[in-house]
């Protein structure tokens, strides 16, 4: 490790394109960087942005979490319900335990069960989605008459929420012992292991926190809308992943960034609304996301050689 | 001294043991307890429902086995319904060209996975997740704005008739699992990706051509992918920008139950399409019941997390009488 200041940034292409693009945006439609537009933006990202901190740590464990986006429906249902009724305070704890028993649920089966984490979530992804659709009585909205969450749907708050959810992120894996401990495990599990860290318990962690992110994110959410219904969210998963890979994170794991994600979800986010401003039908947004996960990975393999 | 195996032993060895289990109680179960669930007309309907899941069961058997894994299974079956649809109501073109050309398209999809697989050495989970969101994309684009579904003109009656009134999905689909069984059993194609799942770099050295194998597995699914769209277009009699939603997720789950390894080097086309059978079964029955889709889904999970863990059950209990044989 010689000089490691002297190295150009990881992120640097992904952040020069995300720079780009909104710069043509705004300078090609004026209501692009207007408040309103950015605040539309903020909304809009801010739940995938929440979910895809949990996700980028869990990918640098070399592991995936396909369940994030049914344990943000069922926990935003089972605390939605309570918080319909009244007790907000309670509502939102629950949400977060129910998010963070789910994440246990992941990481035991992963570290105690020794199961690959793709086909443990995605097992949990099944269970979990219908579980939350059972919950609502076959998928029933839950409506906050007065919407309780406000505080956190209005304005800017689900971009400010996201964002310090972010800044977390990128402090505890910089400079917080367990978060270096999670490039350690993606890097080599045997070698840490061998240096004395515990991968079981920091994968078992890692789960959690995402489960708990996703109730956050729900959270979040069910303030933003002030209803839920249990496939509000279906494909979140998906979203939050190709954040992370556009942002440079390897899906092998041990290398990758938080900042990079939310380069990742910056650039998800600019081209849905860009598509939108310029009249372009949505739908193809869909494929530039797709070439530009595929670019992402291809810049990078190329960046390594 | 070698200790001969019992029968028991040789039964617990059989991969698809588990799967056909389930299979059979499952039946058993929903033959006495589900209303009309012993209908032959409703079977087959049902069976017919399920081509298209099998079919796409048989590629990831291959893929999976290989140590690959494939999620745009699901979108590439969509865009080559769409491109059916397309071709059909809006071009002069008879019906066995567009459905070459639907076949075509999925091919290619699977190619290019493949391509960017094995020569790119791109990860499989990344850069099927790119193509999933493409080729939905290139599905809504093609399509056209604001338009969801589009029925197929008469000229593609004969596939509508073919695909709803006989048994022409189900007999397709057990021809292409029959082949795949063969692949996987008797060919060196399906010694050469069980080779490449089980050790990569052993197979390289000794000589195979991973790389060509790889394309050859992804072209293939690609090529089923496409099949199982034109037949999705057919039972639909329209085509539809949702087609194969999820559908990934269930053919998955179904080769994993069936108990090819999620980690590669075995693999068993039979155990799939037992476990596509398992699912369709589930659906059957759970519907004649009354009870609601979501417990199948939530059925089908807990199979799916059990199956895995019992798989591992499995390899150490095999791993344990190993080391005893050895004497140790």
């Amino acid at each position: 490790m010689t000089k490691p200041h002297k190295r150009i940034p990881k992120e640097l292409p992904t952040f020069l394109f995300l720079v780009a693009l909104c710069t043509a945006l705004a300078l090609t439609k004026h209501s692009f960087a207007s408040a309103s537009n950015l605040r539309t933006m903020g909304t809009d990202a801010a739940a995938i942005g929440i979910i895809s901190v949990g996700m980028t740590a869990v990918i640098i464990t070399s592991g995936i979490d396909l369940s994030v986006a049914a344990v943000l429906a069922l926990s935003a249902l089972v605390g939605g319900e309570m918080i319909a009724n009244g007790h907000v305070a309670l509502g939102c704890i629950a949400a977060l335990a129910t998010g963070a028993a789910c994440g246990l649920l992941n990481g035991t089966l992963i570290t105690i069960g020794r199961m690959p984490p793709i086909i443990a979530t995605l097992g949990m992804l099944y269970v979990l989605q219908a579980g939350a659709t059972l919950y609502s009585n076959g998928g029933q909205c839950v409506i906050l008459q007065h919407n309780e969450l406000a505080f956190l749907g209005r304005g800017f708050t689900p971009l400010g929420i996201a964002l310090m959810v972010f800044a977390a992120g990128m402090f505890a894996m910089k400079y917080v012992r367990a978060g270096r401990y999670v490039y350690a495990i993606g890097g080599n599990e045997e070698a840490a292991r061998l240096a004395g860290i515990k991968p079981g318990a920091v994968k078992m962690g890692i789960y959690v926190l995402s489960g708990l992110l996703a109730a956050l994110a729900g959270l979040v959410t069910m303030g933003i809308n002030s209803t839920f219904q249990a496939n509000d969210v279906v494909g979140y998963e998906l979203a939050a992943i190709a954040a992370v890979v556009i942002g440079g994170t390897s899906i092998m794991g041990g290398e990758g960034t938080v900042f990079g994600t939310l380069i990742g979800v910056g650039i998800s986010t600019v081209l849905r609304n860009g598509a939108i401003l310029i009249g372009l039908d949505p739908k193809w947004t869909q494929a530039v996301i797709g070439a530009a996960i595929l670019l992402a990975v291809l810049v990078d393999r190329l960046r390594r050689k | 001294m070698k200790r001969r195996r019992s029968l028991i032993e040789k039964l617990v060895g059989v991969r698809e043991l588990p799967v056909i289990v389930l299979f059979a109680g499952l039946f058993i179960y929903f033959a006495l307890k589900a209303p009309n669930f012993m209908e032959l007309q409703g079977l087959l309907d049902d069976a017919r429902q399920y081509a298209p899941y099998a079919i796409l069961a048989v590629g990831l058997t291959l893929i999976i086995g290989s140590g690959g894994i494939d999620i745009s299974v699901g979108s590439v079956l969509g865009f080559s319904t769409v491109l059916l649809g397309v071709i059909l109501s809006r071009t002069g073109s008879g019906l066995a060209l567009a459905a070459l050309l639907a076949i075509g398209a999925g091919t290619a999809f699977g190619a290019f996975n493949g391509y960017a697989v094995a020569y790119l050495k791109l990860q499989p989970v990344v850069v099927t997740l790119s193509t999933m969101a493409a080729a939905r994309g290139l599905a809504y684009v093609i399509a056209g704005t604001g338009i969801s579904s589009i029925a197929l003109p008469d000229k593609a009656g004969w596939l509508q008739e073919a695909t709803n009134s006989t048994s022409a999905p189900v007999l397709l689909a057990i021809a292409i699992a029959v082949a795949g069984a063969l692949v996987m059993s008797q060919s060196a194609l399906g010694r050469k990706i069980l080779a490449i799942g089980g050790n990569e770099a052993a197979t390289r050295f000794s000589g195979v051509d991973v790389q060509r194998v790889k394309l050859a597995v992804y072209a293939i699914t690609g090529a089923l992918s496409g099949i199982a769209g034109v037949i999705t277009a057919g039972m639909f009699n329209s085509a539809t920008t949702d087609a194969g939603l999820g559908y990934e997720f269930e053919a998955i789950t179904a080769v994993l139950i069936g108990g090819t390894s999620i980690t590669g080097g075995e693999a068993t086309v039979v155990g799939s399409v037992f476990g596509v059978m398992a699912a369709a079964v589930l659906s059957r029955g759970f519907g004649l019941m009354g009870i609601s889709e979501h417990w199948r889904m939530m059925f089908l999970g807990l199979i799916l997390i059990t199956s895995v863990l019992l798989d591992r059950v499995r390899k150490y209990a095999a791993r344990r009488s190993a080391v005893g044989g050895a004497g140790l």
